[in-house]
């Protein structure tokens, strides 16, 4: 067993292991966690190194069982999958140190079966990405089904079940119904399903076969949520927060996109999709995805629900690249995937840390919350940022990569889908945390009164005071100021300049500085007036004389006819007054007009 | 010898990045040295950094980034005379929000000047694309500094309509540079006279996308709307530190990719005409001054569109002269702001008394914008209003931007100066402006009468330099040019004093103006509320229809798995026969298909 051979076994053995020793040592948390954390750093390190290794020499491969000719469980090392657990493996970790302190401070029940749990997912993850033949991919697909149900269910209350329900049966059902019978047309096409270079049904398959296949692999890969296949997706969203991000970032999502990246680079090839009607109709229905998901995304409030539509329209990016005719698109898949994995966990771990420490799950309870939480809300910033693809983020650069391969393919609605979806995901994910931080004064207005009293006392003590203050500044206004300044205190309260006792002005009005006295008092009253329009006749009788004296031009038009800027200006000029007259009355409206309830104020949650 | 080294690579960093580093400090910084050396300083390294290596033309610092060769660093005159201004307005505004204590928006307002420096420097559609959507985050990072209801709100709707221009631009650029194989700007377009203008075909599908998102940015007609809602709504040096960069930007960007191309003459024509009567109408003088900076933006439009190297000149030339006036104007406006909480002209009036030099600084912000000869921006618009008079079939065009010209005169040459300071005597003693407000403002209006008396040095600067020259010499100051624009000005402030003098004048109401923000503040909402019966009704038949259907493929399939169901009853053997000739059947269809 040379080295990759081995650190293919090691990254199967590890986790497995992990498992057990969790379930060994239930009883005693601190070393159950310990042993978690212990074996995340190892995976870690492992799949670094694999990482490191990948691209060098001859891909290592392990072949564990043959059951049947032409069928065998193998695992070969190659950049995709080497990337995908190097991925889920860092984020494991992170994840795992995030659970240690969210299980504890929500004191859930039945701890060790979600660590061992967790440790179970990784392992099929670690098969998933590995995996050299789709049949083994299937195998470990499944196990990393059966193996996240009771995280799902974790509360084990009504919903929780439900929502195990619908997961199983949605994920399970795919597979089955779908995803296997695609397997097995694969071997009966190709004799084989190992995952090849370039493709492995190239020249094996016609149109229509390619076709059903094609669309029996996609849609059975249920775990990428490709609508109509997206509803296990969000309601999940009842499991604690740990899972959601393992669902959302590490594993399950994931590892649906992953298939069906594999499956397109590795089954199908870039050539032979791009000659697949069925490709451009998945395409179609993926673009579809993007948004309709975005849009829904905009409707919830709950915050896990509304990232859990975020995920839904995100997984349909990555689907699209892989769909995509061009080996570009793959490139940017990958990468978004692993992108929209560190930005999701984020995302997920930022609104987890919100519930445990307020116990607000809702968007529109989170108003003012930025004050008390700002690293917490920096951070969901900086994740909803990414997610949209906004630089200096990771975002941007897959982002521009995938819409790139669409121009590049000529695949206008999907590049289309992958514009707008960004901007709404500018609209429903960046006011998430912004109004956190900005909306003390909206909060006053808009937000159901228990709701704010919750905010208010519950996490941020101070805001009361500030908006109080806030409120005071634009309606006590300038007369208090006046007064201030009138009294010699210094005006607002800024404060950098000192204000010197002044003397009392000889000339002008009492009050007014001796520069506006010198320069300016002169000008009241009508006498002022009248001369200054005498004045100024008098010198645009002289403009025009001078022009009539040293014009030489011969007057050919209105333009040169001397005087024509004067009288052009002195219409123009009345025309552009008089006109507020009419456009006036047309267009003013109160100053209130845009704040009433039937107003956007009033839609502002 | 090191420090050669060091200096030579220092000039091959885009200068935005020293405005951006700078912005480190100013959001840590608690005492009032460190914001100063920050706000001035990172300023003053770009500007540095800008002149050190001589104008070149060539791709300073070239990369190869994820397979894309990227230009970090590409400099030549267009980009220079922008690259001033806006490290003009960098100064300037950090030294006119000295007094405010916010380290948020000192931050963001560094890091959106250096961002729209370097997309000025960018060599490349990728830099600049990243450049500018950094620029429109931290612009409305600005906004939200001004942390009140509105100017939230206003800054969402402001960022939204950004991110939106930034997306058009971010898709343009990438389905234009992957039509051309190239993004890097050297490469899409050859030289016109020296320098490389006008270089995106406007009619190609990326590059309806570039200019549809430059529009956007540069306040085209309809889609001018985020300008007139955010700036009012920002603290009062927030318009200030807003008003220079992005309008401008595009203003570099139309000439950079669209110099020549015709229906932009148009645009900008109709873009000089529009606010004006907007602002006749506008009760807060903020906005108006808004409105004010879209009009000016159509001059330049018209003159990119115009596309002559006099014209270019003359857009660039205003480009800046306008970051220094409006800007004044805005400065003014802000002092006006911080001391009463409002620039509403319905409350203002007589502010003189106890202002003096900031109705003293404002008068010289009116008198450059409106064109006064001998004041800043008589040397730029002159440029633009002598090459739209001697293009041909631009006659109608010609007339467009003389009425506009009368009517900047009208709401930023008289109406601001005059409603604020001066007109009836609304009883309010506020103080005078802080110092460094002052100061800011001094310095501003010196350049303004710098600029106007001495337009040579400035002249220097400008894209086409020969050309430039060339018209300091023959055209700016000939007496033909004075007279008329003198007769124009004066004839206009005669017309305005009759208005007044009769009563003519329309009152200033308090009051908001209709604009095309209705479509979505008023227009869309009751849309979605007509909507979200039949839509939620809708939604419910669809879930009722799939609940049922699950629900009768359960009942089915527990019919069917049940203890006593159909798969668990007994077959007769012939019938398990049957069964099985029946897979074989269908491995035989699938062997049959490869």
């Amino acid at each position: 067993m040379n080295t990759g051979e081995l650190l293919i076994f090691l990254a199967l053995a590890v986790p497995l292991f992990a498992a057990a020793a969790i379930y060994a040592v239930g009883r005693m948390p601190d070393v159950r966690e310990t042993l978690t954390i212990i074996a995340c750093i190892a995976l870690s390190v492992i799949t670094i190194s694999m990482f490191m290794r990948v691209g060098a020499g001859d891909p290592p491969t392990l072949t564990v069982a043959r059951p049947l000719a032409g069928l065998e469980i193998a695992f070969r090392l190659e950049p995709l999958g080497a990337l995908f657990a190097l991925m889920a493996s860092l984020l494991w970790g992170v994840n795992s140190l995030f659970s240690v302190g969210y299980m504890r401070g929500k004191r859930e029940a039945n701890q060790t079966r979600f660590y061992m749990c967790f440790a179970l997912a990784m392992f099929a993850v670690m098969g998933i990405a590995m995996a050299a033949n789709l049949f083994t991919l299937f195998i470990f697909y499944e196990v990393l089904t059966f193996s996240t149900y009771p995280l799902v269910t974790h509360t084990g209350d009504a919903r929780a079940r439900a929502a195990g329900r619908v997961y199983l049966a949605t994920l399970v059902g795919a597979s089955l119904v779908l995803f296997l019978p695609g397997i097995i047309g694969v071997q009966i096409v190709a004799g084989s399903t190992a995952f090849t270079q370039g493709g492995l049904l190239p020249g094996r398959v016609d149109a229509t076969t390619g076709d059903i296949l094609l669309l029996l692999l996609v849609f059975g890969a249920a775990k990428a949520a490709l609508m109509p296949l997206h509803g296990w997706l969000p309601s999940a969203m009842v499991a604690p927060a740990p899972v959601s991000a393992l669902l959302h970032a590490v594993a399950v999502v994931k590892a649906g996109v992953f298939a069906i990246l594999k499956v397109s680079a590795y089954i199908f090839g870039p050539d032979l999709i791009s000659t697949l009607p069925a490709a451009t109709w998945l395409l179609w229905i993926a673009a579809g995805t993007i948004v309709i998901a975005s849009v829904i995304a905009m409707t919830k409030d709950d915050l896990k629900s509304r990232l859990a539509w975020s995920t839904v329209g995100q997984l349909a990016y990555v689907t699209s690249a892989a769909l995509l005719p061009a080996a570009a698109g793959l490139v940017a898949g990958g990468l978004h995937m692993l992108v929209h994995a560190f930005a999701k966990i984020t995302l997920f771990m930022c609104a987890g840390a919100i519930y445990v420490a307020t116990g607000a799950s809702k968007v529109s309870e989170m108003r003012g919350l930025g004050r008390s939480m700002p690293i917490v809300f920096s951070c969901f910033l900086i994740g909803a940022l990414c997610v949209i693809g906004l630089p200096p983020f990771a975002g941007m650069w897959s982002k521009f990569l995938l819409i790139k391969a669409a121009f590049g393919t000529r695949e206008w609605f999907t590049a289309a889908a992958m514009v707008i979806s960004s901007l709404l995901g500018l609209l429903y994910l960046a006011p998430v945390a912004l109004r956190a931080c900005w909306s003390r004064l909206a909060m006053d207005r808009h937000a159901p009164s228990s709701v704010r009293r919750r905010a208010r006392t519950g996490c941020c003590g101070a805001d009361d005071h500030s908006c109080s203050m806030c409120r005071a500044v634009p309606a006590g206004g300038w007369r208090r100021q006046l007064s201030c300044a009138n009294r010699g205190e210094g005006a607002m309260s800024e404060g950098t300049q000192d204000v010197a006792p002044k003397e009392k002005p000889q000339l002008g009005e009492p009050g007014e500085h001796p520069l506006s006295v010198l320069l300016f008092s002169w000008m009241r009253g009508k006498l002022f007036f009248r001369l200054l329009m005498a004045g100024l006749s008098a010198l645009g009788a002289v403009l025009i004389a001078l022009e009539v004296v040293l014009s030489h031009r011969p007057v050919t038009s209105l333009v040169n006819m001397p005087g024509f800027f004067g009288i052009f200006g002195f219409l123009a000029f009345g025309i552009a007054v008089l006109s507020g007259w009419p456009f006036g009355k047309l267009m003013r409206r109160p100053e209130d007009y845009y704040d009433t309830r039937s107003g956007e104020a009033g839609r502002d949650r | 010898m090191t420090v050669d080294r060091l200096l030579d690579l220092a000039a091959t960093i885009n200068p935005g990045f020293y405005l951006i580093i700078a912005a480190l400090p100013a959001a840590v910084a608690r005492d009032a040295f460190t914001r100063a050396v920050a706000l001035i300083g990172g300023p003053v390294l770009g500007l540095l950094a800008m002149l050190y290596p001589p104008v070149s033309g060539a791709d300073v610092s070239r990369q190869l980034f994820l397979g894309f060769e990227l230009s970090l660093y590409r400099s030549d005159s267009l980009s220079l005379i922008f690259g001033l201004g806006f490290v003009l307005a960098a100064v300037l505004g950090g030294i006119y929000s000295m007094h405010r204590r916010d380290r948020l928006q000192d931050a963001a307002g560094l890091v959106y000047a250096g961002a729209a420096l370097g997309a000025i420097f960018a060599g490349d559609l990728i830099t600049l694309v990243l450049f500018a959507e950094l620029a429109t985050l931290a612009s409305a990072l600005v906004v939200f500094a001004a942390r009140t209801g509105p100017a939230y709100r206003a800054g969402l709707r402001f960022l939204t309509i950004q991110i939106i221009a930034g997306l058009l631009l971010t898709a343009g650029a990438a389905l234009y540079g992957v039509e051309k194989g190239t993004f890097l700007i050297a490469e899409l377009g050859g030289l016109w006279n020296g320098l490389i203008v006008g270089i995106i075909d406007p009619t190609s599908a990326g590059g309806m996308l570039i200019l549809a998102g430059v529009g956007i940015k540069a306040a085209f007609p309809l889609v001018h709307n985020w300008l007139t809602d955010a700036y009012p709504n920002t603290t009062e040096t927030g318009a200030v530190v807003l008003s220079p960069y992005t309008t401008t930007m595009a203003v570099y960007l139309l000439a950079r990719f669209f110099a020549g191309y015709d229906p932009l003459i148009w645009i900008g024509a109709a873009m000089t005409i529009y606010p004006v009567f907007f602002a006749v109408m506008e009760n807060d003088l903020r906005k108006v001054l808004a409105y004010s900076t879209n009009n000016q933006i159509g001059f330049m439009v018209c003159a990119v569109g115009i596309g002559s190297t006099l014209s270019i000149n003359g857009a660039a030339a205003h480009a800046v002269a306008h970051i220094v006036f409006k800007g004044l104007l805005f400065m003014a406006m802000g002092a006006i702001q911080l001391r009463l909480g409002t620039t509403k002209a319905s409350e203002l009036g007589g502010l003189h008394r106890t202002m003096p030099w900031t109705a003293l600084a404002c008068l010289v912000g009116a008198a450059s914008i409106s064109a006064l000869p001998f004041f800043a921006g008589y040397t730029s618009k002159t440029m633009i209003m002598t090459a739209a008079e001697s293009g041909p079939g631009m006659f109608v065009v010609w007339l467009m931007l003389l009425f506009a010209s009368a009517g900047v005169l009208e709401h930023s040459g008289i109406k601001i100066p005059f409603m604020a300071f001066f007109s009836h005597d609304s009883g309010k003693r506020p103080e005078e402006a802080p110092y460094n407000m002052l100061l800011a403002m001094g310095l501003s209006a010196g350049l303004c009468l710098i600029i106007g008396l001495y337009p040579g040095w400035f002249y220097q600067l400008l894209p086409f330099r020969d050309q430039a020259q060339e018209f300091l010499v023959q055209d700016l100051f000939s007496l033909s040019h004075i007279l008329q624009q003198l007769q124009l000005l004066t004839f206009a402030v005669l017309a305005f004093m009759v208005l007044w003098w009769f009563g003519l004048y329309p009152p200033e109401k308090p009051g908001v103006i209709l604009d095309v923000e209705w479509i979505w503040r008023k227009g869309a909402p009751m849309l979605g509320r007509a909507l979200s019966k039949p839509a939620r009704a809708g939604g419910r038949f669809v879930s009722v229809l799939t609940s049922s259907a699950i629900g009768g493929i359960q009942k089915a399939s527990r019919q069917v798995f049940a203890a006593d169901g159909l798969v668990s009853r007994k077959l007769p053997l012939s019938a398990t026969a049957i069964l099985a000739l029946c897979i074989l059947g269908v491995v035989m269809l699938f062997s049959m298909f490869r």
